[in-house]
């Protein structure tokens, strides 16, 4: 296929632009024309063609650019063909900041633009903390930036339900929408933008040099650090600049870079203009789609979400195809050194603390109380607290044998696209108006990704599947912005779902839970053999006669089963099956049954604390345990890296 | 089935009535079950949302000792439990809970918005409903008498100012300045304005609670009439300064006005201190 010039790509720009214009207004080419050169300051359907529609299509055009630029930067830099903000986790760190500094600080009017940038810049710097920052080209990176996403999207979920009815405009702003009223974005955005363009032209000869590898480029004096500085500074502000005027729009800044590749854009300076093009015809398209859409459906159609649904089957197409590096270890291995772990005292601890988060509550009047809980009272907390120790139990040894069996310890249940499915289906009995029997809607669509796991298993290999659960919770969070966009009663219920909540759990639940966690459990005891002959390596467990895809795929099937069950039940959990198996190893378990049974018992301890936050710290009010058992493990997993950066210095 | 469940349940409950005193310990787990109750003048001894509700609801007034019972969406099931309560109400936002709820104490559940019902016509019924349960039948009609002479006085005004024919009114709150929430069919500023005998200048499709998001240069299709926006809006001066509506007929007619904060998703009393106050802004009006 002969490559599209500039040219012919610009002049499709100017051709969407114009079908944009003609949709958004009545007026016909010629009144437009007329209405441009001779306004007439009565004729409201020219006021809001000049103040409304044409802004928005300039607006798309300018912001399409920046996105895309964004995430073609960063791909640059980091050499990683699915590097965006989206898939990192920067959008979510900038909208996090922003939502966080909308409550907590009202008074404090910081310009929402450095918000944004502050956010990005903390998400970044988890990213390259979580995952290495000279792993930042391989899957590692992806992986860290989904439990990222999962981590600081729940974080200002907590954050908005705990401000509902402050929030609802928030949502609907935030569902990326590029509706406008006059051209003050328009220049806010101009006026911050073209400035920052002017870089670009420096940065492509140090980019071309990078494209040999950062070895190679320091080699032939490329100052590698700085670039890297410079260019993710950019990235960053490119794209938060495109958050702070529109809201979230992810898909964009992933699919133009990829899609430049794919037309054969390969220098630098190439791969910028094509993306650049690229990016503000999808924004267009993404635009004209979500405007006709609006017209012809009951309910508004956010700009971000016609992008997901055009992007996301676009980025799991990519996530198969695309050849990417495996990455490398984490916390493991351990040190040597260590003392045997006494696994009896850890268990004796563990149940202290089991205890203790069973009998303290608060009483009627908030004061904090100790005692064993009369039989109605314990009657209503057992199930929560079983469930909650349960989930943290499955999710351990799920994230055990994922880390296993992928051998990477960045691999965990959240990231398989399960409980991605589940939400989706939570979200289609939702949209069906089954209040009732939601647990089965999510229980189907969770079943369903399991069973196409199964059957992609053995025909692709690991690392390919993770990355479809990536595109997975992406085409999901393309689906929510639909949801919250229309800031009703719906969108909070989802809200809370998505953070995670035992408190639905019912007595038979519970008991349903706890067994089947135990059941799955009790089956990865026969399987912990061939867990430890993978690890050695592949050709090394095939020498010892194990059939390594048929294993592989009943690994898979074990580890999916444990977490469809959970995700039915409490939707996304970020980090805990990520975490507590680094944090077993870390505290010394070195044989697997070891690092089974510890844990598994360091799950249900931290899910027993969660629980016990959840009731009592913000009384009456209470904080989903997903969302704190989430936030929990990912301060752990920060100070282990930290702990372990400080003892390499010394 | 779910009404079915609900309608035996409160038959349940209403036949054994006679066997049980009145309920007495109270609380609401959603805040238009708030208003019916407070409006029976029983004062609920915990509601969901407790500081919110006074920020948003406003009235009817929560005496000082009502304490708080949690989020509307997972109210504190251990401090329901430990204030002892003999009645819970809950909406269908809570329906999957009425099994645990039901374990501390009668839950009843009052499905008040709905698609398929009058949700004005609704709100009586289901207080009317409350007040028998309640033993509160004769405040409820003496509640009702009275917001019905409020409403009458009202009438009264407008037609004293404007004669038999008030100007049609739009009822929106503004979520951005790029798009607001509708009241249509079917809402509660709906029923205030048809009681008061104003048509609505901005119709919407009927939906369970009436409101729809639409875009602010929706607003143009307004050609007469009054738009009354519900305050607060925090970025009122992005829009209001902005090209599209300075050209709005509404804004150039000058026929703009701002209400006080005032909920929309209430009952009866809800419903009459919307007419109040939009009948507040009608007398207001220069024109």
């Amino acid at each position: 296929m002969k490559r599209p010039s500039l040219m012919q790509l610009s002049l499709i720009i100017v051709l969407l632009a114009l079908t944009h214009l003609q949709l958004a207004t009545p007026l016909s080419v010629t009144e437009q024309w007329q209405a441009y050169w001779q306004p007439q300051p009565t004729h409201i359907e020219q006021i809001i063609f000049l103040n409304a529609d044409l802004p928005r299509t300039l607006l798309a055009i300018l912001l399409g650019a920046a996105m895309a630029l964004s995430g073609s930067l960063l791909q640059q830099l980091t050499q990683n063909p699915l590097a965006s903000p989206m898939t990192l986790g920067i959008s979510a760190g900038a909208w996090c900041a922003i939502v966080l500094g909308g409550i907590l600080l009202p008074q404090m009017p910081i310009p929402i633009e450095w918000l944004a940038m502050i956010g990005s810049l903390v998400a970044l710097g988890l990213l390259g903390t979580l995952a290495g920052w000279r792993q930042l080209h391989s899957l590692s990176a992806l992986l860290a930036g989904t439990a990222l996403n999962l981590l600081l999207g729940s974080i200002a979920g907590i954050a908005v339900m705990l401000n509902d009815q402050y929030s609802r405009s928030l949502l609907v702003w935030g569902a990326g929408d590029l509706a406008q009223n006059d051209s003050h974005w328009l220049s806010w955005v101009c006026i911050r933008l073209l400035p920052a363009l002017l870089i670009l032209p420096w940065l492509c000869r140090p980019l071309q040099l990078l494209q040999l590898g950062s070895h190679a480029a320091a080699a032939a004096g490329l100052n590698v650090l700085r670039l890297a500085i410079i260019t993710s500074l950019l990235a960053l502000w490119l794209n938060g600049l495109a958050i702070s005027a529109v809201g979230l729009i992810g898909f964009i800044s992933l699919l133009a870079p990829a899609l430049a590749r794919l037309l054969g854009a390969r220098s630098p300076a190439e791969q910028m203009k094509y993306s650049a093009l690229l990016g503000m015809m999808t924004l267009l398209l993404a635009d004209t789609l979500a405007m006709y859409a609006s017209q012809v459906l009951p309910d508004i159609l956010p700009s971000s979400a016609a992008a997901g649904l055009l992007g996301a089957p676009l980025l799991i197409y990519l996530c198969l195809r695309q050849p990417l590096a495996e990455g490398g270890e984490l916390v493991s291995p351990p040190a040597r050194s260590r003392r045997k772990l006494p696994l009896l005292l850890c268990l004796a601890v563990g149940v202290v603390v089991l205890v203790l988060c069973a009998i303290i509550g608060r009483d009627g009047m908030g004061q904090w109380v100790w005692s064993w809980p009369e039989a109605q009272l314990w009657s209503l907390r057992w199930p929560r607290l079983l469930a909650a120790c349960a989930a943290g139990v499955g999710l351990a040894i799920a994230g055990l044998i994922l880390q296993r069996l992928f051998n990477n310890p960045l691999a965990s249940p959240d990231l398989l696209g399960i409980s991605s499915g589940a939400s989706l289906g939570m979200l289609a009995g939702l949209a069906l108006g089954a209040s009732a029997s939601q647990w089965w809607f999510s229980a189907g669509g969770a079943a369903l990704i399991l069973l196409l796991l199964c059957w992609l298993a053995p025909r692709q290999t690991p690392a390919r599947l993770i990355l479809l659960g990536i595109g997975l919770s992406s085409l999901l969070e393309a689906v929510l912005q639909f949801v919250m966009a229309q800031g009703n009663n719906d969108s909070f219920q989802l809200l809370n779902w998505l953070a995670g909540s035992s408190y639905h759990t019912s007595a038979n639940q519970a008991l349903l839970l706890s067994g089947l966690v135990i059941l799955l459990g009790l089956f990865t005891l026969p399987a912990s053999r061939v867990l430890t002959l993978l690890l050695l390596g592949e050709s090394h467990a095939r020498s010892n006669g194990l059939n390594v895809q048929r294993t592989r795929w009943l690994l898979l099937l074990l580890a999916g089963g444990i977490s469809l069950v959970i995700s039915s039940q409490f939707g996304p959990m970020a980090f805990i099956g990520l975490v507590l198996p680094q944090l077993a190893i870390k505290l010394g378990a070195r044989r697997i049954h070891s690092q089974l049974c510890l844990a598994s018992l360091l799950g249900a301890v931290m899910l027993g604390l969660a629980d016990l936050a959840s009731r009592t710290v913000f009384f009456p009010a209470q904080i989903p345990v997903g969302a704190l058992g989430s936030l929990a493990c990912g301060c752990l997993l920060l100070l282990a890296l930290l702990a372990r950066s400080r003892s390499q210095h010394a | 089935m779910k009404h079915l469940k609900s309608l035996l349940l409160c038959c349940c409950l209403l036949l054994s009535t006679p066997l049980f005193a009145a309920p007495k310990r109270i609380i609401t787990l959603s805040w238009e079950a708030t208003e019916y109750v407070l409006a029976l003048g029983v004062t609920p001894l915990a509601i969901a949302d407790r500081n919110d509700y006074q920020q948003w609801v406003i009235a009817p007034t929560l005496p000082a000792q009502v304490l708080d019972a949690g989020g509307r969406l997972e109210p504190n099931l251990e401090r329901i439990y430990a204030l002892k309560p003999d009645l819970i109400i809950i909406n269908p936002a809570l329906a999957a809970m009425q099994g645990n709820l039901q374990k501390i104490a009668p839950t009843i559940l009052l499905d008040s918005f709905k698609a398929e019902h009058n949700n004005a016509v609704a709100a009586e019924q289901l207080q009317r409903q409350l007040a028998i349960q309640l033993e509160r039948t004769e405040q409820h009609t003496a509640f009702m008498q009275q917001q019905q002479a409020k409403i009458d006085d009202l009438r009264r005004l407008i037609t004293a100012r404007y004669g038999a024919n008030p100007p049609p009114v739009c009822v929106v709150r503004f979520a951005s300045p790029t798009s607001f929430w509708a009241y249509g069919e079917n809402s509660m500023p709906e029923a205030a304005m048809h009681a008061l005998g104003l048509q609505n200048a901005c119709p919407q499709a009927r939906t369970a609670w009436g409101t729809r998001l639409r875009k602010t240069p929706d607003l143009a299709q307004i050609k007469q009439g009054l738009l009354l926006h519900i305050a607060p809006f925090a970025r009122q001066a992005e829009l209001f300064r902005s090209p599209v509506w300075q050209a709005l007929p509404v804004v150039k007619q000058n026929a703009v006005l701002a209400l006080p904060p005032v909920w929309t998703q209430g009952g009866v009393y809800s419903t009459t201190r919307l007419a109040e106050v939009i009948t507040v802004a009608l007398l207001s009006h220069q024109p």
